[in-house]
């Protein structure tokens, strides 16, 4: 008897599941790529995205990486549906979007949201689409900022001969070392905070977010600081295989995300005001433009040497003159 | 055996006569710790579960010392102020549900969490209530005239003035439960000139406008309720104690124009990352953030069925503007 009440509890136990399953939700996965694991902020706004997943009819499974590259291959290998990667690693899938970070594209975060917000209107969808590729997704992560040991060097000339810090696949940075006449120390993310704070590098760049778990102060003081205009915004976004959702998955998913900006950027807004005034760099308006003008250098180089997607600066752009159309840059035509 | 007696009975006499004036003494000791130092950490605090739960918990053991003829006004004031945020948290906890509940179409689910949410409200007005009648015992009836208040007791009016508001607003929500006497909105009003407005973070100016606002007809000649709120508002975001937001928002939540509702949420919400809190009155920082994140979350649970972001910074369905993305888009 007892045999068979617990056989009729798994009977009526798997048929409840498979019904109500079967009838209302799709199962898919997603490779999370989070540098703090499945403790991290990223991880925790995967799991946000699953709860309202499940509203538009989808079951995700979640699995965390704390290592970008191994997240990225098996999303490639097809062990994942979709994945939440950095733009740097969404580009090689879908160029748009992951053009987005280009470099001093976006000076504020207004500008990323309108940017963000402009880019989930259903009707550029394509420009979300890239050949089996479509980014369900983007999310701030905050903009990266240049750190100086030593504040003089405030204008972008003076980091001439000077010794940077750079990710050796971040193309942009490696670029924009060459552009501004600098060398490069090749680092890794794990290794580039060591680099710095030891003194082999004059500068590097980071996320307000990493300077304080990474101790990035002890490079900055006692004379250095952190230079005050955003070198690029950093974008966490969410890839997938269109052909394993429905057709209008996508923008319901965007629509959705772009909702959520002020709430991811709210860690790093903290973060930011958490920083001493005192090791803010402000750059004066003339020294901004040599910054400005060196970025778009930049920009250019690496949209002709096809890094870059065209669309996206030019959009971009536009975004840029509509909240400042005295701008120097909106009566030409070079983005 | 009558000599046992006697000695019996002198020493019970003795006992019990130390006995009193021991527990009045600690009655005494009680109530200037609770003000010297009990208050103030609670203030500095922005656990508001923490100090809900403390004076639901202390609160009959400091009022008990009344009976040794120990004066604890002030401090079971403050102990029931805590524990009324107990009740409340349930009752907007309960109205959550209810939400829930009819945007499912679950009837059975709405009024029983409807009845629950009017029972706490009833239970949060009783607090608040027992705390604005120990301001009335400290401060004496009010009688159109400012009792002389020490700086040192400035805070514990202002206190006193806000249960008493608080305790209004959730009779009214309780169907008249806990039967809060009427005469409180013109004590709150009156009593709240009493105080300087710049130096509590215009908090009093605020809590006469909820007044005005609140009971009809209560507004004098020639004032404005609205504006005064708004002034209200600008001295608490300058000295960072946001209780003026806490109320401005009540009143517009009992006005029900929620387009209004959510532009004064966003606009606390976005304060908040602007200009800091002041250390040693988070507990009313987190009061009134608390009110703007249950207002939102109210709105959230309706449109969405689920509640909004903690930091209360955004609403579903935002409108955007379409023109200028329009243009940003065209031909891309």
């Amino acid at each position: 008897m007892k045999k068979f009440l617990i056989l009729s509890v798994i009977i009526l136990g798997t048929w409840m599941s498979v019904g109500v399953g079967a009838a209302e939700t799709v199962d898919r996965s997603m490779c999370v790529f989070d540098p703090s694991g499945a403790h991290g902020d990223v991880f925790k706004a995967a799991q946000r995205y699953q709860a309202q997943a499940l509203t538009w009819g989808i079951r995700l499974d979640l699995k965390a990486y704390t290592d970008e590259v191994v997240a990225n291959s098996d999303f490639k290998a097809g062990k994942c549906n979709m994945a939440f990667l950095t733009s740097l690693r969404v580009r090689g899938y879908v160029h748009e979007s992951g053009s987005i970070e280009a470099i001093g594209a976006l000076p504020s975060y207004e500008l990323l949201r309108k940017t963000i917000e402009a880019l989930s209107n259903p009707k550029v969808r394509e420009l979300n689409t890239d050949g089996d590729y479509e980014t369900m997704a983007m999310f701030p992560g905050g903009a990266v900022y240049l750190l100086l040991r030593d504040k003089n060097l405030k204008d972008i000339k003076d980091l001439a001969g000077k010794k940077i810090a750079t990710l050796t696949y971040d193309q942009a940075a490696t670029t924009m070392v060459d552009i501004v006449g600098a060398s490069m120390v090749p680092a890794e993310i794990a290794t580039f905070a060591g680099i710095f704070n030891n003194g082999r590098a004059d500068a590097c760049y980071s996320p307000a977010i990493g300077i304080k778990p990474l101790e990035l102060m002890k490079g900055i003081s006692p004379n250095g600081g952190i230079v005050r205009f955003p070198i690029g915004q950093l974008t966490f976004q969410i890839v997938a295989r269109h052909k394993d959702f429905s057709e209008g998955f996508g923008n319901t998913s965007r629509a959705w995300a772009a909702t959520q900006f002020d709430s991811m950027l709210s860690l790093t807004k903290k973060a930011e005001q958490e920083i001493p005034a005192k090791f803010w760099i402000e750059v004066p308006k003339d020294l901004q433009k040599n910054y400005f003008e060196k970025f778009r250098e930049v920009r250019i180089r690496l949209r002709d040497k096809k890094v870059y997607h065209p669309t996206i600066l030019k959009l971009m752009k536009r975004v840029r003159c509509s909240a400042d159309k005295e701008a120097a840059e909106c009566a030409d035509n070079l983005e | 055996m009558n000599k046992r007696i006697l000695f019996f009975v002198t020493i019970v006499t003795i006992t019990l006569a130390n006995c009193s004036i021991v527990y009045r003494v600690t009655g005494k000791t009680l109530n200037s710790y609770a003000q010297d130092h009990l208050v103030p950490h609670y203030l500095a605090s922005d656990d508001l579960d923490a100090i809900c739960n403390g004076g639901t918990a202390l609160g009959p053991l400091v009022a008990s010392f009344e009976r040794t003829g120990a004066s604890v006004e002030l401090a079971t004031m403050v102990a029931q102020m805590g524990a009324g945020m107990c009740a409340e948290k349930q009752a907007q906890e309960a109205e959550l549900l209810y939400i829930a509940a009819v945007r499912k179409g679950k009837g059975d689910e709405a009024l029983d969490n409807q009845a629950r949410q009017i029972r706490y409200h009833g239970i949060a007005a009783k607090r608040y209530g027992d705390a604005h009648n120990r301001f009335i015992q400290y401060f004496g009836e009010w009688n159109g005239k400012c009792p002389s208040i020490s700086e040192h007791e400035e805070l514990y009016y202002l206190v006193g003035l806000s249960s008493g508001l608080l305790a209004i607003l959730h009779d009214f929500a309780s169907q008249g439960y806990a039967g809060i006497t009427r005469e409180v909105p013109s004590v709150v009003a009156g009593g709240s000139k009493c105080l300087d407005a710049k130096k509590w973070w215009g908090t009093p100016l605020a809590l006469e406008a909820v007044v005005w606002l609140s009971v009809p007809g209560a507004t004098p000649d020639g004032k404005d309720a609205s504006k005064q709120m708004e002034e209200a508002v600008k001295l608490g975001d300058q000295a960072g104690v946001r209780m003026s937001r806490a109320f401005q928002i009540q009143a517009a939540a009992g006005k029900g124009d929620v387009e209004k509702i959510k532009k004064l949420i966003l606009e606390h919400s976005k304060v908040l990352s602007q200009i800091p809190a002041k250390k040693e009155y988070l507990f009313l920082e987190a009061f009134a953030e608390n009110l703007s994140r249950h207002e939102s979350d109210k709105i959230w649970m309706k449109e969405t069925g689920h509640r909004g972001p903690i930091n209360f910074s955004s609403f579903p369905g935002k409108k955007k503007n379409n023109k200028e993305e329009d243009d940003l888009l065209k031909d891309l």
